[in-house]
């Protein structure tokens, strides 16, 4: 102790001679008790938008962790509670993470199985996860209940921590509540107001643990509650972020494109005749171009997707139908970025061979259209050479969704596919070929939907295809995905339809 | 927590509030004492002389300047300083002494101690309030920095370091009252 600590004790020692209010005395449980207060109340917190239904939480667990650090030497109860706090935060952590990678929907698949709440099924792990953090939730609020009937009992008064007992009921209970799938105003409001009733009681009891001075054996820490605190968020903010970046991309299968001459030479020749884009047609491979075999007419349609607020830097999108037999077509849909898009990222194509189709007299008819699985290709230049990647096209699937407009239900197919690093010239090819049934329809169209990802950030995690299987929720300002719809007639088979027509 | 009611009973001298505000508030006292007096059965005598001192002035207590905690608070620690300081002199010259301490040799010299205090007072209040609360952790209530760490959640050396500023900003504050 130096000359000027001594003058600081002397000094104050004395209260000023004017008889200033005598100084509060420190209140060693607001802090760790406020923190568990907010913590539970930011925990149980969920506002759906601006990620606040990640962050709050977040922070309410780091908060709660940290009140409890505080006050894990005082006695046994607050000890299991801090326990059960750090396992409750680093799950809820890992869980953060784990959803900004694709691994949440591995697991769902890998599973299989779903839990039918009354707003809809919810994939299992997703509740055993919810009621393993509730489970701990519960143990926590069990252990800091434990923990205050302790402090009283040591100050020889009679236990006031009630309302600690039962925010620890009302969470146990929360879990099979929300396992039901409880919704609606009159059944959420009174159990709102009934738990920020118990979140006050239990703030009113910390205060009576500060007025009353309870005497706390604080726990040491070597790293500050600030460092603990930016440490868990950064570790947490980090590995989200990582787990984005690196979900960013596929694996892309590229190999150069073999330029031995073609062995199609005659139908290629055939098929320029008709009309076929020559550009398209030099980057199908013989195999392709075969499935044209028998062409008999083509239909070229062109359009540059100018909206959504890619403007120039759209692709430039072009339909060929092509009759190889009656009632039989191939389609084909090219997308070809001239200039190469902002983000390349993971992007997907959406194939709806039959979105609609109608009879003679304009009525719906069931879209059930014969059709062989599409095939396509990423081709793209670089350094003077072209390179191909295939195109992953997973099974149809049956899509069904309300819109603001109307009901959709269609088959599709999806495909994912990551665009090159490096190279121009990027154009994505996809034909598939379609049988159909005369007397199911007459007018059909269908539609090749181009889902370009337009911000890195995605979360949680979404494949483009998965996002427009959805119905492409969100607004388009803020959505990580374009959505460039494009759709086209078949024309091709009228002649031959109304000949069917007539003979029938 | 409402102690109105206790203060009330305290000041109409009913026999049972001395008991319950004993009960009530010997942990606040406890906390208060206990970092100034380490001796344990000197803690025991000075939460009984702290109790026997609010029941004789509890009439001065006006809830108008201050909370009853404060006042208590103020009275718990002036209690156990006091206690202290006896025991020192009685370790350096033998006989107990409960005097309070001498104030200065003149009233030249009282008149500067008064308007040091003052001007060390003044410069407390300009501190923010997390550093005026360490302030008098350290300095009013004799916390050691270990506590103090332990109850702000701090490590020791952050604490040093934050206590360091707090020093270094009254003593340039109050260099020419404490260095004159």
């Amino acid at each position: 102790m130096d000359e000027f600590d001594k003058l600081l004790y002397q000094g104050a020692a004395q209260l000023p001679p004017d008889a200033a209010p005598s100084p509060e005395p420190p209140k060693p449980w607001k802090k760790p008790m406020d923190r568990v207060c907010w913590g539970l109340a930011l925990i149980t917190v969920t506002l759906d938008f601006l990620y606040l239904n990640v962050i709050l939480p977040a922070i309410g667990a780091v908060l709660l962790w940290l009140g409890l650090r505080a006050l894990r030497r005082e006695n046994r109860g607050f000890r299991f509670a801090w326990v059960c706090a750090t396992l409750y935060a680093a799950l809820r952590f890992a869980a953060v993470i784990v959803l900004a990678t694709p691994l949440d929907h591995l697991l769902a698949e890998a599973i299989d199985m779903e839990w039918q709440s009354l707003t809809g099924a919810v994939p299992f792990h997703t509740v055993v996860r919810t009621g393993v953090l509730q489970l701990l939730l519960t143990l926590t609020a069990a252990g800091l209940w434990r923990g205050l009937k302790g402090v009283f009992r040591k100050a020889g008064q009679p236990p006031k921590a009630g309302s600690a007992g039962a925010v620890t009921i009302m969470l146990f209970l929360l879990f099979p509540l929300a396992c039901i799938g409880l919704t609606g105003w009159l059944l959420v409001g009174p159990l709102l107001l009934i738990w920020v009733l118990l979140l006050r009681s239990l703030f009113k009891l910390s205060r009576s643990l500060d007025e009353a001075g309870y005497a706390l054996s604080p726990a040491p820490v070597r790293v500050s509650d600030g460092k603990a605190a930016a440490l868990w968020l950064g570790i947490l903010l980090a590995a989200t972020a990582l787990g984005v970046a690196l979900s960013a991309r596929l694996p892309l299968d590229a190999s150069p494109v073999d330029t031995a001459p073609t062995a199609q030479t005659e139908l290629r020749a055939r098929l320029t005749g008709l009309g076929f884009p020559e550009d398209i047609l030099s980057d199908l491979t013989d195999q392709e171009v075969s499935a044209f075999e028998g062409a008999k007419a083509v239909h070229v349609d062109t359009a540059r997707r100018n909206n959504n607020g890619l403007r120039d830097d759209a692709p430039l999108v072009t339909f060929v139908e092509v009759q190889v037999a009656d009632y039989r077509n191939v389609y084909l849909s090219s997308f070809r970025w001239e200039d190469p898009p902002a983000l390349r990222s993971t992007d997907a194509l959406e194939l709806i061979p039959c979105y609609t189709a109608s009879d003679t007299q304009g009525h719906p008819v069931l879209p059930e259209l014969d059709t062989a699985a599409p095939i396509g290709r990423l081709l793209w230049e670089k350094d003077g050479v072209t390179y191909a990647a295939p195109l992953d096209i997973r099974e149809p699937r049956d899509v069904s969704y309300a819109s603001f407009f109307c009901q959709n239900d269609y088959t599709a197919y999806y495909t994912d596919f990551s665009l090159p690093a490096q190279g121009d010239n990027i154009r994505v090819c996809v034909l598939w070929s379609l049988r159909r049934v005369p007397e199911r329809g007459l007018w059909f169209n269908y539609a090749a939907n181009y889902i370009h990802r337009k911000s890195l950030w995605v979360y949680p995690y979404q494949s483009g295809s998965a996002w427009a299987a959805a119905g492409q929720p969100g607004s388009p300002s803020f959505s990580p995905f374009l959505w460039l719809q494009e759709w086209s007639e078949g024309l091709l088979d009228d002649e031959a339809y109304y000949a069917a027509c007539r003979e029938g | 927590m409402d102690h109105s009611e206790l203060i009330r009973a305290m000041k109409d001298r009913r026999s049972d509030a001395l008991p319950r505000f004993q009960t009530a508030f010997a942990p606040l006292v406890k906390y208060i004492v206990a970092p100034i007096l380490p001796d344990g059965r000197d803690r025991e005598e000075c939460l009984s002389d702290v109790f026997l001192r609010a029941w004789e002035s509890i009439g001065e207590y006006d809830p108008e300047k201050g909370t009853v905690t404060a006042w208590l608070g103020t009275i718990a620690r002036n209690t156990a300083l006091n206690r202290q300081r006896a025991n020192e002199r009685r370790r350096e010259d033998g006989p107990p002494d409960e005097t309070p301490p001498a104030p200065g040799d003149g009233p030249e010299e009282a008149a500067l101690r008064a308007e040091a205090v003052r001007a060390l007072w003044r410069a407390v209040d300009r501190l923010d309030r997390r550093e005026r609360d360490l302030f008098l952790r350290k300095y009013y209530y004799y916390q050691p920095t270990a506590q103090i760490a332990a109850e702000l959640g701090l490590s020791l050396r952050a604490v040093e370091g934050k206590l360091y500023r707090v020093r270094k900003r009254l003593q340039d504050e109050l260099g020419g009252v404490h260095r004159g």
